[in-house]
This record gives C-alpha cells, structure tokens and sequence, in this order.
C-alpha cells in the first residue's frame, strides 16, 4: 500500500504530421493508498497517456511524480525511475499475455525476472491461481482461452508479485457485457482484499461509478473534477462532467427555461441568459398532470418496451428525458406536466 | 464455366513455364554430370551413363571436394547466424528505442548493398591481407556479414515493426532488461523471420564468388563454388562432368537445410511483407 501525488505532469509528443500534441496539461492529482481510483474520460483525452507515465513507461515533459515520500519522476532533476524500480503491476487493454508461453510461465514471468527461487515462484503463482479460479488453466497456452479467461491470466500476472500499485488500462472493455459485469465485481473484491492501491483508467461512465473508490473526470488533458461516484453525480463541476456522467444522460434545458424555473439564477446578475444553461437528471422528474407540475410538455415517445420506462418529452423547445410517472396511462402527444424540485436544476455555464 | 478453365489453363501454363525455367539448368546438370563424354555446350554425339564422375569427385583426393564443402559450410553458417543476430539487435532497438538517425540507418545500410562489390574488391584484399586472414574463414565470414546485414536488416525491421509494442511494455513493467525482452518475448515470437533471415543470408553467403576468389589460395579457406570453377582437367579440357557431379553434390546440403525449414520461411517472408 502506497499513495501517489502526481504534481503538474505535462506530457507533450512531437510527431511529423501532427507537430505538437498536448496530451497532458499540468495534472494534479492524489491518490489514497489502497484505494481504487478511476481515471475516466473520452477516447483521447490522455488516459493511458498518465497512466503511462504514472508507471515508468514514458517520460513526463515536466512535473513530477511521487511514490509515497519517494520522487519517482521529475523532469527538473531529471529522475526517472524504471518500472522495475517503482515496482508497479499493469494490465494492458489487449491483455498483452505472451503468446509462446503457458499461462503458469506467463504468471510467473515477473517473478523469474526477479530470480525468485522455483518453490517460491511455485506457491505464489498457484496462490494467484488460486485467487482468480484459473487453476486448471495453467496448462494452457494463450491464444486457447476465451477473452475473460485472458483477462484474469493478465490479472494473475499483476498480483502475483503483489505490487506497491496497481494499473489497469481498460481491462474490461473486450469483454461481453455480461462478463464485464461480473469481472467489474471481481475486480472490486480482489482489490479490497488485497487492498492495492489500484489506478483504473476507463472511458465507460458506469464501469466508473459502479467501481471507484474516487474519479477524476479528464478531459483534453485536464483534470475537470475529481471526487466520490456520489459528489460527481450529484455535484458535477461543469457541463461536461454532467454531460459525461450519467445513464441516461442529464437533461439539459437553455438559459430561459431555466430562469423561468429557477430563481437562482436572478442571482447570477453579471451573467447573461444566453451563456447559461440549466441540467436536470431523468430521475428527479416526474410526469404528473398537465399544469400541476414546475413546466408542461408534450410526450414524444416512450420506451423501451420491457425494460425501465422512459419517456421522451418536450418543453419549451428543449428535449428532455424523464424516469417515472404518476400517469397510469399516458399517450404519444399527450400533454403532460413535469414535476421536480427547483433545488435539483444545476445551473453551468454553456460551453462552446 | 468458361472463365474457369481459361484460368486453369493460365495458371498450368505458367506453372510449367516456371517450372521448366527453372529446373531446366538444373537438370542439365545432372543430365551431364552422369554422362561419359560431358561437354557442356555442343551437340551431344551419344549418351552413356556413367556414375565415374560422381565417384571420382567424391573420393579422389586432388579434388578436395570435402573440404570446399565443409569450408562453406563453416563460413555461410556462421556468416548466417552473425548476420541474423545483429539485425535482430539493431532492428529491435530501431522500432523500440527513440534515438536520432533511427530512421536513416536503415536507409543508408540500403544504400550500401547496392554498391558494386567488385569496387571494394582491392582495398579489401590489402586489408584482410593486413590482418593475416588471407585463406582463413575470418577472411570470408565478415566480409559476408556485412553483405548479408542490410538484406537481413529489412527483414527483421518489417517483422518487428509489426508486432505490438505492448508486448515490450508488458514485459518492460515485469522488470525485464530490454535485452531480456529481446531474447525472452520478442525473439521467440519471430522465429519465421529469423529462419528466412537466417537461410537467406546463408544462401547468399554460400553462392559469393568474387570475394572467395581473391581471399582465398587452396583447400584450406577456399568456397565451393570457386573450387568447382578451378577444377582442372588434363591438357586443360575444361572438365564438364566433374564440375557438374561436384555442383549437384553441393546443391544438398542447402536443399536440406530448406526443406527442413521451408514452412517457416514462407510464412515468414509472406508476414513481413503482407501485414507490415
Ligand atoms: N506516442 C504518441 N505520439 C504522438 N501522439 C500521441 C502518442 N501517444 C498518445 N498520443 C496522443 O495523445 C493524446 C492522448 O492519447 P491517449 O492514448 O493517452 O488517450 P486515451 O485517453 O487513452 O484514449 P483511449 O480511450 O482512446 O485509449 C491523443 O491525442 C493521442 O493522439
Ligand atoms: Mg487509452
């Protein structure tokens, strides 16, 4: 167990087409030792990128990384630690199992790197075996196992030299989505047991929410939140974030819908109406009748049929999503209200 | 129906064309290796068969015809295996490790194997003469590294570049050196390139003749290919049949060696070349 402060981590790549790309600009972060933090945000925005760096596998282009009290990468004085020196554990995304060896070897492999003894490599493979419920798998050679099979040989070979720190790049997203429901708990509970401290980079909200300790959202390089699954659903900072968050997503509703709703935004004196938009989350809204509710709206549609409902209605020139209904039996193009409370509008400023 | 059998016939004529083109000198070695009155090029008066000249070659002593063998074998193997292993060096650093010139090197190595041997010939006769290595192995074996190093180079360059670099950084995070990945993940994974490098280079090196005729003096260092060509007959006939008989004898051992490995270096030349 071990805590990591990443102190403005600026990573820049020069490539021949593209000149230079910003793939990181000026992260800070902490990380709570034993604990499992997400890194989450959309395709590009430098995940792996940090998560690269975070491990020894690239050079950050400035600021500096700790490992506890120990400076494991600096740019300034010039100090960089190799993988093997930070004693970190990854799991890659394709798994990156190597193909010409067994499971066992694979799992082992770490450990023969370190010239461990072959009793002592025995009895901690099979304890990772053990762990993961791959015994009878070690046998094999990769390219036999199915994608799950895959995925915990390529978590074996992480715990198995029981790291200061946990990586996972998207270790879930090649698999089903049945699977990746059961290996997200599984993955849960071998990290508190283990109690790793586990960085976990994702670009699925759900997997986030339902797996971290603490989130930090990215964006374009940028950290735009960091928090609980509770303190960024509830409290999201910015548009993105409540656009990022969520399933479905958060209704948005512009500026003057919003102030006719919501005195607060008579207190926002210096802002004009047109920058500022209003979110509300599908279930704090509930259809009532027409005129009993905060706004009226039409329903467009419903759906889908068998699962939650959800209805999609329209306000005012705004579309907007609710969850549940005091209805009985509402139709198409019914005319309906939408009740919630004003406290659960968030107002942020629009964004380009 | 129509279109089928045009295509058919198409690919069986060119088979054939292939086939024969090929084969023919091949076969007219051995037509005239096993001949009692071998002349290469004019009419044949009759056709005797014979087995003398196969048997002649092969146990007279004036012929050396072991020694050429063994020489050559010594010099292309080594040759083969030193070039093979270089290029997986410096192809494994090129695609892995970020260092300036990495893009040229290959390029200006390139550049180098189309430079005409024979231009090179005379400084490189006084050099190895210099070291002492006239008539010795060392005289070939590294000569034949460099010709076979740019060959080798691109071969191994266009496999690893296709591999995944997470693979590295999988075994980088393990606590492996990067000569540990080298030998440990990538070199095992690469096995069809380094048997194309390896019995490419060795093909090569085994049919040079240029720099084995000015490096060499007699059976001691001297290649096959040169001691067949000096072969002498008596009142200096050009001796058709032995020279034939000795070409089809060391024409075997490198058939061997690639049917041994034959299904590795298609797969490996057609992987490189296809995907990369
Ligand atoms: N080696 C590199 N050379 C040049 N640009 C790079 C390199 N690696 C990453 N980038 C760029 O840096 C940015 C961040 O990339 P990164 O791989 O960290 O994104 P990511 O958040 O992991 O995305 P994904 O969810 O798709 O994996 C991208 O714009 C990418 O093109
Ligand atoms: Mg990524």
């Amino acid at each position: 167990m071990i805590d990591i402060k990443i102190k403005n981590v600026r990573k820049n790549f020069f490539t021949v087409k593209r000149g230079k790309v910003e793939a990181l600009k000026g992260i800070d972060l902490e990380i709570p030792a034993g604990k499992f933090f997400v890194l989450l945000g959309p395709s590009g925005c430098g995940k792996s990128t940090l998560l690269n760096i975070i491990a020894g596998i690239e050079k950050p282009s400035e600021g500096e990384i700790y490992f506890g009290e120990k400076l494991v990468a600096s740019s300034n004085k010039k100090i960089f630690l190799s993988p093997k020196e930070r004693d970190v554990a990854m799991v890659f995304q394709s798994y990156a199992l190597y193909p010409h060896l067994s499971v066992y070897d694979n799992i082992a492999f770490p450990l023969k790197i370190a010239k461990l003894d072959k009793n002592k490599i025995d009895r901690k493979v099979n304890w990772a075996a053990d762990i993961l419920e791959i015994e009878s798998l070690l046998g094999a050679k990769p390219g036999e196992l199915s994608g799950g099979q895959r995925q915990r040989v390529a978590l074996g070979r992480a715990i198995v030299r029981e790291p200061n720190l946990l990586l996972l790049d998207e270790p879930l997203s090649n698999l089903d989505a049945l699977l990746r429901i059961t290996m997200r708990s599984e993955l849960r509970s071998i990290q508190r047991k283990l109690e790793l401290t586990t960085i976990y980079v994702t670009h699925d909200q759900t997997e986030a929410m339902s797996l971290g300790d603490k989130i930090a959202v990215l964006k374009d390089g940028v950290v735009q939140q960091i928090g609980t699954p509770e303190e960024i659903y509830n409290d999201p900072i910015n548009l993105f974030v409540a656009k990022f968050i969520g399933s479905p997503p958060m209704n948005i509703l512009d500026g003057k819908l919003a102030e006719k709703i919501n005195d607060k935004l008579n207190f926002l004196k210096d802002k004009n109406i047109n920058d500022v938009v209003a979110g509300i989350r599908p279930e704090k809204i509930n259809i009532v009748k027409k005129d009993e509710g905060v706004i009226n709206g039409k329903l467009k549609m419903t759906g889908p049929p068998g699962g939650e409902p959800l209805y999609y209605l329209e306000a005012e020139g705004n579309e907007i999503l609710a969850k549940s209904s005091e209805i009985g039996n509402i139709k198409e193009n019914d005319e309906v209200g939408l009740k919630f409370g004003k406290d659960d509008l968030l107002i942020f400023d629009r964004e380009n | 129906m129509r279109e089928d059998e045009i295509i058919k016939l198409l690919k069986a004529v060119g088979v054939i064309f292939l086939l024969i083109f090929c084969l023919f000198p091949f076969l007219w070695m051995i037509f005239i290796s096993v001949n009692k009155n071998p002349d290469f090029l004019s009419p044949q008066s009759e056709f005797v068969l014979t087995f003398k000249n196969y048997f002649e070659v092969a146990t007279s002593n004036k012929f050396h015809l072991w020694d050429y063998l063994v020489n050559s074998l010594v010099v292309s193997i080594a040759s083969a295996i030193l070039a093979t292993f270089f290029a997986s060096l410096s192809a494994y650093s090129i695609t892995r490790l970020r260092f300036p010139g990495r893009i040229v090197i290959p390029l200006i190595l390139l550049g180098f194997s189309m430079f005409p041997q024979i231009a090179i010939v005379g400084y490189l006769f006084g050099m190895i003469t210099d070291f002492g290595w006239l008539n010795t192995y060392a005289a070939l074996i590294f000569p034949y590294i460099t010709l076979g190093l740019p060959l080798a180079l691109w071969i191994m360059l266009s496999y690893f570049s296709q591999l995944s670099t997470e693979l590295d950084k999988a075994a980088l995070i393990d606590g492996a050196s990067r000569l540990q990945i080298l030998f440990k993940v990538i070199l095992p994974l690469s096995l069809p390139a380094l048997f194309s490098t390896f019995m490419l280079t060795l093909i090569y090196s085994f049919n040079e003749f240029l720099f084995a005729l000015m490096l060499t003096t007699d059976y001691h260092g001297r290649t096959i290919p040169v001691g067949i060509a000096l072969f002498e007959g008596l009142h200096g006939q050009i001796p058709w049949g032995y020279i034939m008989a000795a070409a089809v004898i060391a024409v075997i051992p490198v058939l061997l060696l690639i049917a041994l490995f034959q299904k590795y270096i298609i797969q490996g030349l057609t992987e490189g070349a296809v995907k990369g």
